[in-house]
């Protein structure tokens, strides 16, 4: 696998779309993920997946070799930051946020036929405050906790996408976790026994 | 919904619990962070709210994107160097012919009119004497040269229009003019070195082409270092301002009759002096005046020109 991706890699560094596209294939999933968890709405994320994408191959002859999906994961992060603060210049009312009752604006799907519409509905209502409390973040714990605890990436490689180090990625995370923590308790969204148990 | 952290966990205590909770604290950090798991029920409580919030992070399920994000090759296509099409090709050509025409044009008009805007450093034309000889196959052009670097004419007999008007070019004065300036003083041997030294590598300014074309009569075997010779006397009897003479000025005022040489005062002194073999300077602020204005329009349209070639390569690199 990791042979394949050089090799695609190196010839896409050459001009060739048709292997980038192959990269394109590999990633977007992950890419896409990190940037609706980042910018919380399908749409943006949409976009900045593709500026992402479009980026990289733009800048891939500087892709200097290691980790491709640290390289790319570090473009999909730094356009959300540009994505986020454009919208902080030019403040919209998110879509999603407004059409949050209506089902099709989810992005969740029902995971087969066997779920209960219940099942469905109280997964649903989880998942919109996990993504509310991730929103309510800073935007630099919220990278973290999303490469960490989402994307499941080690300290190491999450210091290489966000360029900082392996402390500040600690302490980033730590807060995140607790701040998240305080949010989903507020909400009653964590599984009782824990709230009971903080409780007694 | 408001947040309250918990009291009795301060930053240390979250960042040590998270470290905790991914394994990554050394030995004796771990057994530290155990013991005081089993002494406070706070921190444990606290343990497994934060494990809860990770297992919901870590158990949401994938986004599906809603579309393929791959790229169309038009799209994605020019990022590589010198990947220019023909239009673009043929326009940059263009305007390089057009460039080159203008540039050719000004050039003429500034040689027949006394140009103010050309030789404004005088290494730079006395550089062009020695690129002069391979370009024009003559000895004469040299003198010519010299004569803009060092503000020195050669005899009237021999060259009276084209240096007169050489001298003419209020530039000259730069070079050796300003009698008492310390930096023209310095600038000066720099000139003379580079007469001497320095090959054909630097272009050819206007002026020198023009003299090279209009003295190639004169014949006069004038070498860039023969003047060392004859020069000091004749750069330092025909001077005709107070001020020394810099001592390139005398070793470049050369030519085969180096006694007949004279110096062209209103080119390189005051401006109240008056060149011997020329009507008064009155003519030369017109046709310096006119010289900068052909200038500024040359320079305004060639930067229109590239302006253009920038936004056409570029709104094609865009697509």
């Amino acid at each position: 696998m990791a042979d394949e991706e050089r090799r695609l890699v190196e010839v896409a560094q050459r001009g060739d779309v048709e292997s980038f596209n192959g990269l394109v294939r590999l990633y977007e999933g992950r890419v896409y993920n990190l940037c609706y968890r980042m910018l919380g709405d399908t749409d943006s994320a949409a976009d900045a997946a593709q500026d992402a994408f479009l980026s990289a191959f733009r800048n891939l002859h500087g892709f200097r070799g290691g980790s491709f999906r640290s390289w790319m994961l570090r473009i999909a992060t730094n356009t959300c930051y540009d994505a986020l603060r454009a919208r902080k210049r030019r403040p919209s009312v998110s879509l999603d946020v407004e059409t949050e009752d209506e089902e099709d604006s989810s992005p969740l799907q029902i995971a087969d036929t066997a779920e209960s519409p219940d099942d469905f509905a109280l997964r649903r209502e989880l998942a919109l405050a996990i993504q509310g409390g991730l929103t309510a973040l800073p935007d630099e714990q919220r990278i973290v906790l999303i490469l960490s605890d989402i994307q499941g990436l080690a300290y190491e490689e999450i210091a290489q996408i966000t360029n900082s180090n392996l402390g500040t990625v600690k302490s980033r995370l730590s807060r995140g976790r607790a701040r998240l923590r305080e949010v989903l308790k507020a909400g009653e969204l964590l599984p009782a026994r824990y709230r009971h148990e903080s409780e007694g | 919904m408001t947040i309250h952290p918990d009291p009795q966990l301060n930053d240390a205590d979250l960042e040590l619990l998270s470290a905790y909770i991914d394994r990554q604290l050394d030995d004796g950090e771990r057994a530290t962070v155990e013991r005081r798991l089993n002494d406070e029920p706070a921190l444990r409580g606290a343990l497994e709210e934060l494990r809860a919030t990770v297992a919901l992070l870590r158990d949401l399920e994938p986004v599906k994107p809603p579309r393929s994000f791959t790229i169309a090759a038009p799209v994605a296509a020019p990022r590589r160097a010198w990947s220019f099409s023909w239009p673009a090709l043929g326009s940059a050509l263009i305007a390089m012919v057009c460039l080159l025409t203008f540039g050719y044009l000004l050039i003429r008009s500034g040689g027949s009119g006394g140009t103010t805007a050309s030789a404004p450093a005088p290494i730079q034309e006395a550089a062009a004497a020695t690129a002069a000889p391979p370009a024009g196959g003559g000895a004469a052009p040299n003198t010519s040269a010299m004569r803009q670097a060092t503000g020195v004419t050669a005899a009237p007999a021999a060259a009276a229009p084209t240096a007169a008007a050489a001298a003419e070019a209020p530039a000259a004065p730069m070079a050796a003019a300003e009698p008492t300036a310390a930096p023209a003083a310095a600038q000066a041997p720099m000139a003379a070195a580079a007469a001497t030294v320095t090959p054909a590598a630097t272009p050819m300014p206007a002026e020198a082409r023009t003299a090279l074309a209009e003295t190639s009569g004169a014949g006069a075997a004038a070498d860039g270092t023969a003047p060392t010779k004859a020069a000091p006397p004749a750069g330092a009897a025909l001077e005709t301002t107070t001020a020394p003479q810099p001592p390139a000025a005398a070793a470049a005022a050369t030519s085969e009759h180096p006694y007949n040489a004279t110096v062209a005062t209103s080119g390189i002194s005051s401006p109240g002096t008056v060149p011997l073999e020329q009507p008064p300077a009155a003519n030369s602020a017109p046709s310096g005046a006119r010289g900068n204005g052909a200038l500024i329009v040359g320079a305004a349209v060639a930067l229109v020109i590239v302006a253009g070639i920038v936004l056409v390569l570029r709104r094609r690199g865009r697509r």
